[in-house]
């Protein structure tokens, strides 16, 4: 027994300690992990507080790990056969060969303390850690204070052990504090030092050890498995991609072994067993998933790895099945089935680096290395566990899981990442091509619209061309022709030219955009010809009347529908000798009709026609220019004579006729 | 200008010197009108503006040195009381209907016969403007207050109706009769007035025209910060 202090008994000097221990408590979490080794050699100035690194022990053979233990004991029923043994306290487990009934043994420890030397107050016993298959009771000067229930097995072997050690109604210290431990002599003893003193001197190192040893890997163990489940359903819709299942996988994996680090002090909800079973493989099958996880990081594969990795997992699982073996036995089993695990880890572990290495895929690179640090910790942790090493340690397996699970989740969620930015890459490339594609869409519409409209000018062009050619071009070389053979006096002449003008400001007008307008187009041509009508003395009569637009009148049937009845015009004032013409439109049925009566001499079409091929004259031409141009328009134009003078006729259709491109043949 | 049979003084812009000559013999043939001054530049005709009014400005837009536009402006502010007429080939939209808006009181077709022409200014001295059916359709689509109807869908977009400035029933009756071709006199005779009463029709519709454009000019140069009203 060491005393590691003895303060003073005034109150106000132990306050004040006490105040400075609180600043090292704010300290302590910060320090952190990195002094848990020395947490239990911590030779801290404490107060009331009493260190066992020493302890008397007294060894019995037999013993049941079932029955109660007495609740008192006589004081002195022993006094022989104890020994001092310094703690932590371990014994190596056994390996046994046989079937052989196990042998139980009971041992005592005896933890004296001298009453008077402390204050008094409420007294608690801190044990960090026992671990062995039995159970644990706590005996305060000989009355019997904790008995551990639950599994003999399955034991809190990881929790610390947190027990007042001051009788109900006493004030002053314990005088002894016992630790009788029963258990199988094979599954050897790992014994902590204790800790006896007042709560607040203890309570610290109590919470920090049961915060990193316990609740860390259970918390974090859960939280993967909140991701891993997440990473499942990931999974279910993208299932090409098994890096999201192996991630769920392992998750579950890790927080099935993490279960047993929190185990104890309860009744399983498993038979014992089964929880052995499970906590046994899910280690190896952690291991094996990682190998897997890593083989698909764009390292070479090994087919033949991954199936004896996965072989001999499903030996060891199918092995340790319960009801092959007891529950001892399975105890008993564990460390060689932690060995093959181990050569399995080792195998696939290193095997992942090689390869990684070599691929120099640094994700795989960072799994694997993390990887084969669970190798010394694992070495580490099966120490402790054969209680082969101090039973102080902490287990290290589930820090090495935290860290594997960190680079595990940044792997799967840099993936994961990836994917969203490829997609929306790809979107951005997507409407970029499109938008492309639109404006090479608009330039070769436009390039379509420029050909039409070059088109268009080409039409109109030729239109007009065709037109000066027939009408004015004809006219003013035909005039040229007259004057220079002298055949022509100066009032010819301007009457050529009058009519050349008539002629341009026809083609002008058929340009007027509102030519669907039939009486529109009408009293163009009347404006244009009025004044030589006036100049002939011919009276005109206009009696036209609305009729509906002709949708299919464009600026070339127009000019034709112009030009047929300007030649009408100029038959009657030079040949008819009429005084009176009636100009008037009607609508009969779908055509449109425009009536030019005169009071002229009679004119028979047939006839003019017979005697325009036969003289030849410029009259002749002229009616089959407009024949031509009715025909273009899918309009018939006829005569009739009338009581006195001739009626014509232009029936126009209100749709569009049948050919209205036959213009350009 | 006080006696009843005072000649009508007529002053000639143009600048081909056949055109002018054959106008100018037209008026002098003409007992009732005479030739007040030719000019050939815009320059020549906007100093001539200081000089007493003419009763008849025929002018050429085509000028070397300008637009006849300007000085028809010019005219329209110093001459209040003088006709203004365009002098054109084809009596189309470009020419006739800037020159309504700048003032203009018709129209005068170079191809005319000589007689013609004298009836033109005597015409439009007497108060008529000539309307072709092409004109009185554009001024239709520019100041029909009831927006553009179904045979104006095809006028061209750049004349959207003008603000401010609205025809009357009457007006636009007067104006959709010309567009059909009908004469001063058919139209008198088929809306039963007078012909005067049509002449008076159209100078205001041409004044409102000329209105209309100036309403529009403001309104430019309102939107552009170029006036504060």
């Amino acid at each position: 027994m060491q005393r590691v202090s003895r303060a003073c008994c005034a109150s106000e000097r132990s306050k004040v300690s006490t105040s400075s221990k609180l600043v090292w408590r704010i300290l302590w979490p910060l320090v952190g992990f990195a002094l848990w080794l020395g947490l239990a050699s911590n030779a801290r100035a404490e107060v009331h507080t009493v260190h066992f690194q020493k302890a008397q022990m007294l060894e019995l053979a037999g013993g049941s790990l079932d029955a109660s233990p007495p609740v008192l004991i006589d004081g002195n029923w022993q006094s022989d056969g104890w020994r001092e043994v310094s703690l932590p306290y371990q014994v190596p487990r056994e390996t046994r060969t046989g079937q052989e009934q196990e042998e139980v043994v009971t041992r005592w420890f005896r933890l004296p303390m001298n009453a008077d030397e402390y204050v008094t107050g409420d007294f608690f016993l801190y044990l960090p850690r026992w671990q062995t298959i039995g159970r644990l009771s706590v005996y305060v000067d000989d009355r019997l204070v904790f008995h551990s229930r639950g599994s003999a097995v399955w034991n809190a072997f990881n929790i610390p052990l947190w027990q007042p050690v001051t009788l109900p109604g006493v004030t002053t210290p314990p005088k002894m504090v016992l630790l009788r431990v029963v258990s199988l002599r094979s599954s050897g003893l790992g014994l902590s030092s204790a800790w006896i003193g007042h709560q607040e001197d203890l309570i610290l190192r109590h919470r920090l050890r049961e915060i990193l040893q316990v609740q860390v890997p259970f918390l974090t163990s859960g939280a993967f498995l909140a991701l891993g489940i997440f990473s499942l359903m990931v999974w279910v819709k993208r299932s090409h991609e098994p890096a999201y299942a192996l991630f769920f996988l392992a998750s579950a994996f890790f927080f099935l072994r993490c279960l047993h680090y929190r185990s104890g002090g309860r009744q399983l909800l498993l038979p014992d067993d089964w929880f052995g079973w499970i906590t046994l493989n899910s280690l190896g099958w952690l291991v094996v998933v990682v190998y897997l996880f890593t083989a698909r990081l764009g390292i070479r594969r090994l087919p033949w790895l991954e199936r004896s990795a996965l072989t001999l997992m499903t030996v060891c699982t199918a092995l340790t099945v319960p009801g092959l073996l007891t529950a001892a036995q399975l105890a008993l089993v564990a460390p060689a089935v932690y060995a093959v695990q181990w050569l399995v880890n080792v195998g696939v572990t290193f095997s992942a680096l090689w390869l990684a290495c070599r691929a120099r895929v640094h994700e795989a690179c960072w799994v694997s290395a993390w990887g084969v640090l669970t190798i010394p910790f694992g070495v580490h942790d099966w120490l402790l566990h054969n209680r082969l090493i101090d039973a102080e340690s902490f287990y290290l397996l589930p820090y090495n899981g935290i860290g594997l699970f960190m680079i595990f989740m940044t792997v799967v969620f840099r993936r994961y990442v990836g994917a969203l930015n490829e997609a929306e890459s790809a979107n951005r490339q997507l409407e970029a091509r499109l938008s492309e594609r639109e404006a090479a869409l608009a330039r070769s519409h436009e390039r379509l619209r420029e050909i039409e409209r070059g088109q268009t000018r080409v039409q109109e062009r030729q239109r007009l061309m065709q037109d000066m050619h027939d009408g004015l071009g004809s006219s003013l070389v035909s005039a040229l022709y007259a004057v220079e053979l002298g055949q022509l006096k100066g009032e010819d002449v301007a009457q050529v030219l009058r009519e050349c003008i008539d002629d341009l400001k026809l083609a002008i007008d058929s340009l007027e955009p509102a030519h669907t307008d039939l009486v529109m187009l009408l009293a163009a041509l009347r404006f244009r010809l009025s004044p030589r009508l006036q100049a002939s003395g011919t009276r005109l009569e206009w009696a036209v009347e609305d009729v509906p637009p002709l949708a299919w009148i464009d600026p070339r049937s127009a000019l034709h529908i112009l030009r047929i009845l300007q030649e009408v015009f100029t038959n009657i004032v030079k040949h008819a000798g009429a005084t009176h013409i009636r100009v008037g439109t009607r609508q009969e049925g779908d055509r449109v009709c425009v009536t030019v009566d005169d009071d002229g001499i009679g004119f028979v079409p047939d006839q003019a026609a017979t005697n325009a091929t036969a003289s030849g004259t410029t009259k002749g031409r002229g009616l089959d220019n407009l024949a031509r141009r009715a025909a273009t328009l899918g309009a018939r134009v006829q005569w009739w004579p009338l009581h006195k003078g001739t009626r014509f006729e232009l029936s126009l259709p209100l749709a569009s006729p049948l050919s209205p491109q036959r213009a350009n043949s | 200008m006080s006696a009843q049979n005072a000649l009508i003084r007529v002053a000639i812009v143009e600048d081909d010197p056949r055109t002018r000559d054959a106008l100018a013999k037209a008026i002098h043939q003409a007992p009732d009108m005479t030739v007040l001054w030719t000019e050939n530049t815009c320059q020549a005709a906007l100093a001539a503006l200081s000089r007493p009014a003419a009763d008849v400005l025929v002018i050429d837009l085509g000028l070397p040195d300008g637009s006849g536009i300007d000085v028809i402006r010019a005219a329209h502010q110093r001459w209040p009381s003088c006709h203004v007429m365009v002098s054109t080939i084809f009596g189309d939209e470009y020419h006739v209907l800037q020159s309504i808006e700048a003032g203009a009181h018709g129209y005068l077709l170079k191809d005319s016969p000589a007689e013609t022409m004298a009836d033109e200014i005597r015409l439009l001295h007497a108060g008529g403007s000539p309307v072709s059916p092409m004109i009185a359709r554009l001024i239709l689509s520019r100041l029909r207050a009831d927006g553009p109807q179904a045979s104006d869908q095809s006028a061209p977009a750049r004349v959207p109706a003008r603000s401010g400035v609205t025809m009357s029933p009457r007006e636009t009756e007067v104006l959709e009769l010309f567009t059909k071709g009908f004469t001063y006199e058919e139209i008198a005779q088929r809306m039963g007035v007078t012909r005067h009463t049509v002449q008076t029709f159209v100078r205001r519709i041409y004044a409102k025209l000329e209105v209309g454009s100036k309403i529009e000019a403001i309104n430019a140069a309102r939107e552009q910060g170029l006036l504060r009203v």
